[in-house]
């Protein structure tokens, strides 16, 4: 299932903060790392990815490095800073606020099993 | 580039985009799909290159996944659409020293679009719209004089002694001007022009006499009184007559009538002078009689301008009366009673200053430049009268008409709209009732003024400006003025009948009255008021005769003495004394503020000082 645009807006930065947090990582691998951490739900189209990141990197929140990798080939990585990090605590704690509140409506949980299947 | 962001490696160095990709290790299809991404990308070169350089490591990532080129270009999705995100997200990550500029240009841009749509929509508002002229103040005005029968109206009786009158007095080389008063270098030829037009003041005293003065108003010279500019020999009747428009800017008005009795006054007031000099004391008082004639029927005129002329025309009698009044064989007692009930009777006893015509322009105005909504309200309109108006009142056209016409749209909503303008109209109106009876030694209380200022500058006038200098008074306070100028003619009307009660009690007791008290009541029903200060008028008996005086602007009682500069005894001219009874304190011009601090001195209104 693919997740509404005005959705994918508001989640898809916040998970890919989310991938960044323990390591760096390149385009195609946060777009793979997506599809595979969200079982395609967040498979955003990939040419929204790259204009994601360059506001997550106008924004402070991520920064990226051209590095020849292991296969000789040149990567941009990308990975988060200090700001990036406040950010992704900040909206945690809202996105969890958020999904309790889904829940006690029946959003989430049990009630909401046909829902996401 | 900075060397910095080389550094950094995120550049490609010097290569373009199409090298870039050219040099990539992607099949022809994944290749494609980048150059048109990047090519629709509208970013600088450095910029498009360091994006090609990450597509083409995205797709060789991609393949070296073992996805297939095929799927590849399908989750990448439109290319066309990313061009678009990418160039809005790498714009963002552009210097400050861009950025900045870059978002002025656009904020301003939309601004001037907001200015531009918003402007269209006045403008449409201003041009749809369109007045609705369904009144006729002119004749509405008109109506009062037609109702009164030709053979009752005084007006073309006025005429027959004006055309009689012939060309208008005053010996070559005075300037035109008649002598006035006896004692002037022009009097003989005055005195004599005036015997020679007995026959003619006769018919003016005769005017005077009627009841109504049953002259109509027009834009545009009248055919009778054409007619009698070219019986007087006076020039301006000759010529085709001036087109007269149905229904025409009431503003426009033209009052000959008011012109040509102030003419008729003066030569009547001549002539009481000349009748006092020639002992003829009935003619004296018939000229008395017709000079108030003739300010009644100005004092009745709708217009400010005639109501001021008429109360001149009363003080212009009166003064003769109490240079007269102590004449020695000249005046019987019969006489000076009569004088003293015309004088006291004078226009009902007050004279009142509003006459309407302030509400007729403004209405008219509105009519002609508002829309109407059918609720009493409307809006600033384009209007057919604006093409003409220059050119109906021989103006050339300004300058910066375009510009004017330009903001009227803006000026029709920010001004303010027929309702308002018609409830400031009302206000005014209360206002100048409430000053009329405002005491004159409480002139500074007066405030009908500024309200009408409010009128002239929120209104028409303020973007039409033939009708601002018409609707602009010369005076900066019009109304607080003229209500100055009556109360100071009704002193003078007050003194002229203690003058002549005061000759009375000389007459029968041998001497002037101690105090004006003692005229009172069997003389004057009370003493005359000092409009300075609200209390008794002052007075004073001299070895040359009785003073009576008020103690003047500087509210100090110098003993009768008339006001005189500190330097070299300039005569103040009562215009002085009226500017400050009318202007308060607070509203004087530095220069009235350093005339009137020279003046040291009461105002004497009998005998007159100069």
């Amino acid at each position: 299932m693919r997740v509404e645009r005005e959705l994918m807006r508001g989640a898809g930065p916040v998970a890919v903060l989310k991938l960044l947090q323990h390591r760096e990582m390149y385009g195609y691998e946060v777009v793979a790392a997506l599809d595979t951490a969200s079982a395609g739900v967040l498979d955003m189209g990939q040419s929204t990815l790259y204009p994601m990141l360059y506001n997550l990197e106008a924004k402070g929140l991520v920064e990226g490095a051209w590095r020849e990798a292991e296969s000789g080939r040149e990567r941009k990585y990308y990975r988060l800073t200090a700001k990036g990090k406040a950010r992704l605590a900040e909206d945690t704690k809202q996105w969890r606020a958020l999904a309790a509140a889904m829940t006690s409506l029946g959003i989430l949980g049990e009630g909401s099993k046909g829902v996401t299947a | 580039m900075s060397v910095r962001s080389m550094s950094r490696g995120t550049t490609p160095g010097r290569r373009s985009a199409a090298e870039i990709i050219a040099g990539s290790g992607l099949p022809p299809a994944l290749r494609r799909l980048v150059e048109r991404a990047v090519g629709a990308c509208r970013l600088w070169r450095g910029e498009r290159a360091e994006v090609a350089r990450e597509l083409c490591a995205h797709f060789e990532d991609g393949l070296a996944a073992g996805v297939g080129e095929a799927e590849l270009a399908e989750a990448f999705g439109d290319p066309g659409r990313a061009a678009v995100l990418i160039t809005r997200a790498r714009r963002r990550l552009r210097p400050w020293w861009w950025r900045v500029p870059a978002r002025a240009v656009r904020v301003s841009a939309a601004a001037v679009l907001l200015v531009v749509a918003l402007y269209l929509v006045l403008a449409a508002r201003y041009f749809a719209g369109g007045p609705t002229v369904s009144r006729n103040i002119l004749a509405e005005f008109n109506q009062r004089p037609r109702a009164v029968p030709q053979s009752d109206r005084a007006w073309p009786v006025y005429l027959r002694a004006l055309a009689e009158f012939g060309p208008l007095p005053g010996a070559p080389g005075d300037g035109g001007v008649p002598a006035r008063e006896p004692g002037e270098a022009g009097w003989p030829a005055m005195a004599s022009w005036l015997r020679d037009h007995a026959g003619a003041l006769a018919m003016a005293r005769a005017a005077a006499a009627v009841p109504a003065l049953g002259a109509e108003y027009g834009v545009a010279l009248g055919e009778d009184y054409r007619a009698m500019l070219r019986a007087a020999g006076r020039g301006g009747g000759d010529g085709p007559a001036e087109p007269t428009p149905d229904n025409p800017l009431v503003v426009g008005v033209l009052l000959p009538h008011v012109t040509e009795l102030r003419r008729v006054v003066e030569w009547l007031i001549a002539d009481m002078r000349l009748a006092a000099a020639d002992g003829d004391a009935g003619r004296f008082l018939a000229d008395h009689a017709a000079v108030l004639g003739v300010g009644e029927h100005l004092v009745h005129e709708p217009f400010l301008v005639a109501r001021l002329a008429g109360l001149g025309a009363a003080e212009a009698a009166g003064r003769v009366v109490r240079a007269s009044a102590t004449a020695p064989q000249f005046l019987a007692d019969a006489d000076l009673r009569a004088l003293a009930h015309r004088t006291a009777g004078f226009a009902g006893g007050r004279v009142r200053m509003g006459g309407g015509f302030e509400r007729a322009v403004t209405e008219d105005l509105l009519q002609r430049f508002y829309s109407d909504d059918g609720r009493g309200s409307g809006h600033l309109v384009m209007s057919p009268a604006l093409d003409g108006i220059y050119a109906d009142f021989g103006l050339p056209r300004p300058r910066m008409l375009p510009l004017l016409h330009a903001i009227r749209p803006v000026r029709s909503v920010l001004g303010p709209s027929r309702a308002e303008l018609l409830r400031q109209l009302d206000r005014f109106e209360e206002r100048l009732a409430a000053d009329e009876d405002t005491p004159p030694w409480r002139h500074a209380d007066r405030s009908c003024d500024p309200l009408y200022a409010q009128i002239i500058s929120a209104g028409v006038a303020d973007l039409v400006p033939p009708l601002r200098s018409l609707l602009e008074p010369p005076l900066r306070s019009p109304f607080a003025s003229a209500l100055a100028a009556r109360d100071l003619a009704e002193t003078r009307a007050a003194v002229t009948g203690a003058v002549l009660a005061a000759e009375l009690y000389r007459r029968k007791h041998g001497a002037w009255p101690a105090t004006l008290g003692a005229l009172v009541p069997e003389s004057m029903p009370s003493a005359p008021t000092d409009p300075f200060t609200g209390g008794p008028l002052l007075y004073r008996v001299t070895a040359s005769g009785p003073v009576f005086y008020s103690v003047g602007p500087d509210l100090v009682d110098d003993g009768g003495t008339p006001p005189t500069t500190e330097a070299g005894r300039r005569r103040v001219p009562d215009l002085a004394l009226l500017a400050a009874f009318a202007t308060p304190a607070q509203d004087r011009s530095p220069e009235l503020r350093a005339s009137l601090n020279e003046v040291r001195g009461d105002w004497v209104i009998t005998p007159s000082p100069w």
